[in-house]
């Protein structure tokens, strides 16, 4: 491997399955400069070079989760990592593994988005606001949803968990934090149905702990799938004793 | 910036076989699952072994001294390690479910490696040196 000094050697992976074979990657050099993000040497890419590099980016600040891919092997959002940060010069940018590559760097979210659509990710109160005017919450209550409240559906942890790899109708962790994050809602009146929902991912999850491995936004998923299970434990526990 | 001329081809169809995605969450996982498959297929043996006692003593007899060969001491040594590991790891699991050690998760499974590990081997002198000795019994 050439050694990178004072310049960027950025390796993007490139593949159109409908044209290409199989996958290559394909060097670019830069000077190097520190205040550079990854998502700005893509976009250099695509504006000066290579038109035809797909990839995707939104907000450009680590909001939308449109940009996460695979910089130097770790789940990145590409936009809010700068290359100061990755210790190297040497940079290799993939999609998100265990996922269909439609071009470049652009895979195939549908699985994921449809685990999601499966634990109706809104909330759904009991009722009307009181007083007809707006839900109020708490700081304590707010507390109860921890970061879970924190996940931007960028798909890292659902393409790294392995549960997921062996189980086409899995929920991943990622449905299963936002199942948490409206069970804890103090808003929310849907917690059993919530938890009857969840029931079919929940329990297939064996703290491989790639999810929070893999969180460019320091979420915590396989905890949140414990506290679900926890609560849903405890909820049948309490059908069970009521019955007797 | 320049473009390179040269691109390097990928041997594989995805961006699956990252090595980078092997992290020590992924080889818990997936040795968990080989030696709970490996434990599985040992109990379908065992029972099939006990069952030739039905067939009265001889079979049984039979049926031993087959299993004594020294050909399966190195699948008894493999049966060791996989109940091991699968033990240790599964403690493992357990405490994460109790909310224990999350942080502590990987410590934990190097743990549950070395200690399998050092058991399969100890279990392995004994198993494999009276074969290597030529004292068989």
């Amino acid at each position: 491997m050439e050694a990178c000094e004072n310049t960027i050697r950025l390796e993007i992976y490139r593949w159109e399955p409908r044209r290409e074979p199989r996958p290559r990657f394909q060097f670019f050099h830069r000077p190097w400069q520190s205040r550079l993000t990854v998502l700005g040497l893509l976009q250099e890419v695509y504006e000066e070079h290579d038109s035809s590099l797909a990839f995707r980016s939104s907000c450009r600040e680590g909001i939308c989760g449109a940009c996460a891919m695979l910089v130097n092997g770790r789940y990145r959002l590409a936009c809010a990592t700068p290359v100061a940060d990755l210790g190297t010069k040497c940079i290799t940018v993939a999609p998100l593994p265990r996922l269909r590559v439609i071009k470049d760097l652009v895979v195939d979210l549908e699985p994921f988005w449809r685990a999601h659509e499966a634990v109706r990710p809104y909330l759904t109160p009991p009722s009307g606001p009181p007083g007809g005017r707006e839900f109020l919450q708490s700081p304590r209550d707010r507390e109860r949803m921890g970061q879970a409240i924190a996940c931007i559906l960028c798909g890292s942890c659902f393409s790294a968990c392995p549960t997921h790899w062996t189980g086409k109708h899995d929920l991943g962790p990622a449905a299963l934090t936002r199942t948490f994050r409206f069970y804890a809602d103090s808003r929310d009146g849907d917690g059993a149905a919530r938890l009857a929902r969840a029931d079919r991912g929940l329990w297939r999850c064996r703290y491989a702990l790639n999810c929070t491995d893999a969180c460019p936004r320091n979420v915590n998923p396989a905890h949140h799938i414990r506290e679900l299970r926890r609560q849903a434990v405890r909820s049948w526990l309490g059908r069970v004793t009521r019955r007797t | 910036m320049r473009r390179s001329r040269c691109t390097r081809e990928v041997g594989y169809r995805d961006s699956d076989a990252w090595p980078g995605q092997f992290k020590v969450g992924t080889w818990a996982f997936v040795l968990h699952r080989i030696s709970g498959l490996a434990l599985v297929l040992f109990v379908f043996i065992h029972l099939a072994a006990m069952a030739s006692a039905l067939r009265g003593q001889d079979a049984f007899d039979r049926t031993m001294a087959f299993l004594h060969r020294p050909v399966f001491r190195p699948l008894e040594v493999a049966l060791l390690a996989a109940l091991l590991f699968h033990g240790l790891n599964g403690l493992r699991i357990i405490l994460l479910d109790l909310g224990v050690g999350f942080r502590y998760q990987k410590h934990m499974f190097w743990a549950a490696f070395a200690l399998a590990a050092a058991g399969t081997l100890t279990g392995a002198w004994y198993l494999l040196a009276p074969l290597i000795g030529g004292m068989g019994r």
